[in-house]
């Protein structure tokens, strides 16, 4: 792999350093004013690695490294660090909770009216916003996880009380994220004969004829999936399940919306009392993107990192319950509608398009990712050949791996973005929309997520290529003076430079980008039956030799040859040691082992000639 | 303020870098006091290469201070020290005086008498009017003159004077222990100045550690030559500061890491810049450890702890 994770985390974080605390205190936003989900993204830029990479935690003095020390510098000394990620905590906590004290989740200045000529109103600013909820998740695991760390080694009182403060109101905002995931998921009934049903047909039967065979096919492999909605008690109005019970023959799709839906119910569980529940505004529809990112936010909910710390709370594990229900549902969906059919698939006619009729490359990525989920579940491992093959079409098409010809309309997924109409929002001022500019940083992202799963070399190196291809476009997006995010106009000189003001939203996802390497460079090599076998022959050999050896070496210490024998069991035992995890390594330690001893039969050989 | 200097062994390297801690102190604007109570081996006068001290004074050092009644020497390292760099202090705009208050030759521990500790009070009153900073270079081990100490901060005299301890140990594993007995075993710091009317919660606030003559790993050591040594020696690095940290003795309570030079393992003795810059005989980096653990000394949010 080109990429080299510890140096890219190393070179950000010094960037970052000195930005926000060029002044000495934490200085909050960049390019864009801060809100729920940059200022998390700002702390995350630290937390995230911090928690996820070996070797750049930053919860203990003793902990933090020395060259990560020297990086961050402007944070002052071991002993600081810890201090200011705390008051990063507690200020993000205060900013985002409302006078009555209930957590808020508002998108803020990350809104944009559809429109450019018209302006979002002051209460659409206040919307709650689904990829607030995910990345609160992210933010509130990792630091709770951080805190708890930190406070094994706090002696005084008065800041292991304010260590606690901050786990509780961590620890709230949670549970309200979790709610509002739950109030977010959706589940909409296609009408038949809309445009949207004509659509996933269209998407699912890749040039076959649209007949009864195929809509049926369909329905069996969805069956699944219908089975389950009903298990979905809380947040969905009633009438959605009456309907898929009436007409077994209308298509659905599920996953999130991008805030609460508009017919969102209330839920009435015991976790969820004191949780504020706003009406939604967001049509009930589920949108890829915020789809994939309810999804990243969730996986956190789930990792096994979270359950062996025990970050949850015995109430928030009856939320986590109906959210991976809800997780299960909308990974089976898009992966059965993405791999339907034993011809094309429809994950392999890129640009996706989705039910609301916009198609994108940046769709088809999203698609990918959830499937790469679903892989990493452990179903769908046959599919990998053929992600690969997707993610590397996109690496050209998103003019990621491939050079942009002169008015490319690929420049566009980078700069401005994917945008992305809020349905709904339009009910009380001007419609709005999200819009999206990581379509690199989401392909290096998946592609690293299935390298990670994937067991044949081959895809490994090609998605490995993908990756490196990607965070080679990411780090030459960077501003060459301050080392960060986001300057497209680097790889594509057509553009408008950029301001100078560094984009949390490009450089968050950049580190993620970095601990997925790391996640992938950490795990063990991808070993082969063969090429065990191989290297368990040689060892054996070896040491059968070796015993020979012994046989007939005079025992008396300090010689030579017994320096060598010894020096050879040891090697011998290392390759054992070895052999399962690691096969060329053993295999080089068994050869550097026959070689030596060769050396002395060798020898012994010239000495009987010359006799 | 009072910085009491202490290790559970000889040979940790206490005196050599208390006197250069002090030197930079004084280089840093304060008017300086180094006490030597190492009574049994009085060193600080060859560390600051002050002839008459070398190894103790003839007659009215510390140990008769409190032995004879006699007063104790002041001798101001400006005019007595043999050494350049120490000489040449006055003429560095804004420094302070570096004032060494010697052992006696020939002295050995002695057991504490009553009017000892008032005694010993009275003297760090008198020093701690007239200089900014006093560094008292204790013996070794839990010995009288830690006892002595230990007595005479916690008379109400006293009470107002800022007392820090700082505790030098060597980067092993069996330094670590020593010196985690020393502050926190049954005959310890703690535990013995808690018979001695300290709060024990307060007096462990004003502990810090020093290590002492640590391998750095980070600038090209020359001791270091193959790759698996550094590999070792990195990983072992990590053991010991885990084990460190869970002994309370972790970064949280470090106040300074001394690398270890090849210039001081031969020679006890005060380094300059010059000794870096010029002759660069001394490494950049062991200035700049003891220019920070001079300034630990005062950083109040250091000391206040997490
Ligand atoms: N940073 C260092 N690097 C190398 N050697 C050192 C260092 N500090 C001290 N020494 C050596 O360690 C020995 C003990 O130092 P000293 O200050 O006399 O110890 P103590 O006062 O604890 O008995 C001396 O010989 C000295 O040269
Ligand atoms: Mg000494």
């Amino acid at each position: 792999m080109r990429t080299n994770p510890r140096q890219h985390i190393l070179d950000t974080w010094r960037a970052f350093a000195r930005a926000t605390f060029g002044s000495g205190e934490w200085a909050w936003g960049g390019r864009y004013p801060s809100n729920s989900i940059s200022d998390a993204e700002q702390i995350l830029i630290l937390l995230y690695p911090a928690t996820e990479v070996a070797g750049f935690r930053l919860d203990r003095p003793d902990s933090i490294e020395d060259d990560v020390l020297a990086v961050l510098r402007p944070m002052g000394s071991g002993l600081d660090i810890p201090m200011r990620m705390l008051e990063a905590m507690e200020q993000y906590l205060a900013r985002y909770t409302d006078d009555d004290g209930g957590p808020t989740f508002t998108g803020g200045s990350y809104l944009l009216a559809e429109n450019p000529d018209e302006e979002v109103k002051q209460e659409q600013y206040a919307y709650d916003i689904t990829e607030s909820y995910s990345i609160s998740v992210t933010l509130c695991l990792s630091a709770k996880g951080f805190l708890r760390e930190f406070q094994r080694t706090v002696e005084r009182r008065e800041l292991q009380n304010r260590i606690e403060a901050v786990i509780l109101a961590m620890d709230a905002r949670l549970t309200a994220a979790m709610v509002g995931l739950l109030r977010s998921f959706v589940v909409n009934v296609l009408d038949p004969d809309s445009p949207a049903e004509a659509v996933l047909l269209r998407t699912v039967s890749q040039g076959r004829v649209v007949g009864r065979t195929l809509t049926q096919d369909l329905r069996g492999r969805l069956q699944p999936v219908r089975d389950k909605l009903p298990e979905l008690t809380f947040g969905l109005p009633p009438e959605n399940e009456q309907m898929l019970r009436d007409y077994p023959e209308r298509f659905f799709e599920c996953g999130w919306a991008w805030g609460v839906a508009q017919d969102a119910t209330d839920i009435d569980l015991a976790a969820a009392e004191g949780v504020k529940q706003p009406h939604g505004i967001a049509e009930s529809r589920p949108l890829l993107h915020f789809t994939v990112n309810a999804l990243d936010g969730l996986a956190d909910l789930f990792s096994t990192r979270t359950s062996r710390q025990g970050l949850l709370t015995s109430e928030q594990q009856s939320l986590r319950e109906a959210l991976n229900l809800r997780w299960g549902l909308a990974l089976q969906y898009w992966s059965t509608i993405a791999t339907f059919g034993s011809g094309r698939w429809a994950i392999e006619d890129v640009p996706w398009e989705a039910t609301t009729g916009q198609s994108s490359p940046y769709f088809t990525e999203l698609v990918l990712a959830i499937v790469a989920m679903a892989q990493q579940g452990g179903t769908l491992s046959g599919t990998i050949g053929r992600s690969v093959a997707v993610l590397e079409e996109l690496g050209q098409r998103g003019l990621v791996s491939r050079r942009a010809a002169e008015d490319d309309r690929g420049v566009l997924l980078h700069d401005p973005g994917v945008l992305m109409r809020l349905g709904g929002s339009e009910l009380e001022g001007p419609a709005l929309a999200w819009s999206y500019n990581g379509f690199a940083a989401a392909l290096a992202k998946t592609a690293l997520r299935v390298a990670n799963v994937s067991g044949s070399r081959r895809n490994r190196a090609r998605l490995i290529e993908v990756a490196d291809a990607s965070v080679e476009h990411l780090l030459a997006r960077r501003q060459q003076s301050d080392g960060l995010w986001d300057h497209p106009a680097n790889i594509y000189p057509r553009l408008a430079p950029a301001p100078a003001t560094p984009a949390w939203d490009m450089t968050e996802r950049s580190v993620e980008v970095f601990v997925a390497a790391a996640a992938l460079v950490s795990a063990p090599p991808v070993a082969d039956q063969g090429q065990v076998d191989q290297a368990n022959n040689k060892i054996a050999e070896a040491r059968h030799i070796l015993d020979q050896e012994r046989l007939t070496t005079p025992t008396a210490g300090g010689s030579q040859e017994q320096k060598l024998l010894r020096e050879a069991e040891q090697s011998l035992n290392r390759a054992d040691s070895l052999a399962g995890e690691r096969p060329a390594t053993a295999a080089a330690l068994a050869d550097k082992v026959l070689r030596d001893l060769d050396e002395l039969a060798f020898a012994r050989h010239a000495a009987s000639r010359s006799a | 303020m009072l910085i009491f200097a202490t290790s559970d062994k000889g040979g940790t390297g206490r005196s050599v870098t208390g006197c250069n801690m002090a030197y930079r102190r004084a280089l840093q604007g304060e008017a300086v006091a180094y006490l030597d109570f190492d009574f049994g081996s009085p060193t600080a006068g060859a560390i600051f290469d002050v002839p008459e001290a070398e190894r103790g004074v003839d007659a009215s050092g510390l140990h008769s201070y409190f032995t004879r009644h006699t007063e104790s020497q002041q001798l101001d390292t400006a005019l007595h020290s043999d050494s350049d760099t120490l000489r040449d202090l006055p003429r560095i705009s804004g420094a302070g005086r570096l004032v060494l208050l010697p052992g006696d030759k020939d002295g050995g521990e002695f057991s504490i008498s009553a009017d000892m500790p008032a005694r010993c009070a009275q003297l760090f009153l008198r020093l701690d009017r007239e200089f900014d900073l006093c560094v008292v270079d204790l013996s070794a081990g839990r010995s009288y003159a830690v006892d002595l100490v230990l007595e005479a901060t916690a008379r109400p005299e006293l009470a107002a004077l800022t007392s820090r301890w700082l505790v030098f140990h060597r980067w092993t594993k069996q330094h670590i222990l020593a010196a985690h007995g020393l502050v926190f075993g049954e005959r310890g710091l703690l535990k013995a100045g808690e018979r001695r009317g300290h709060d024990p919660q307060r007096l462990n606030n004003s502990v810090r550690y020093v290590r002492t003559a640590v391998v750095d790993l980070c600038v090209d050591q020359e001791s270091v030559t193959r790759p698996a040594q550094g590999a070792w020696l990195r990983a072992y690095d990590q053991k010991l500061r885990e084990q460190a940290d869970k002994l309370r003795m972790g970064r949280a309570r470090l106040a300074g890491q001394i690398p270890f030079d090849p210039m001081l393992q031969w020679s006890e003795q005060v380094i300059d810049d010059s000794d870096v810059s010029g002759l660069k005989i001394a490494n950049q980096a062991t200035v700049q450890a003891f220019e920070d653990l001079a300034a630990k000394l005062s950083d109040e949010r250091f000391w206040e702890g997490l």
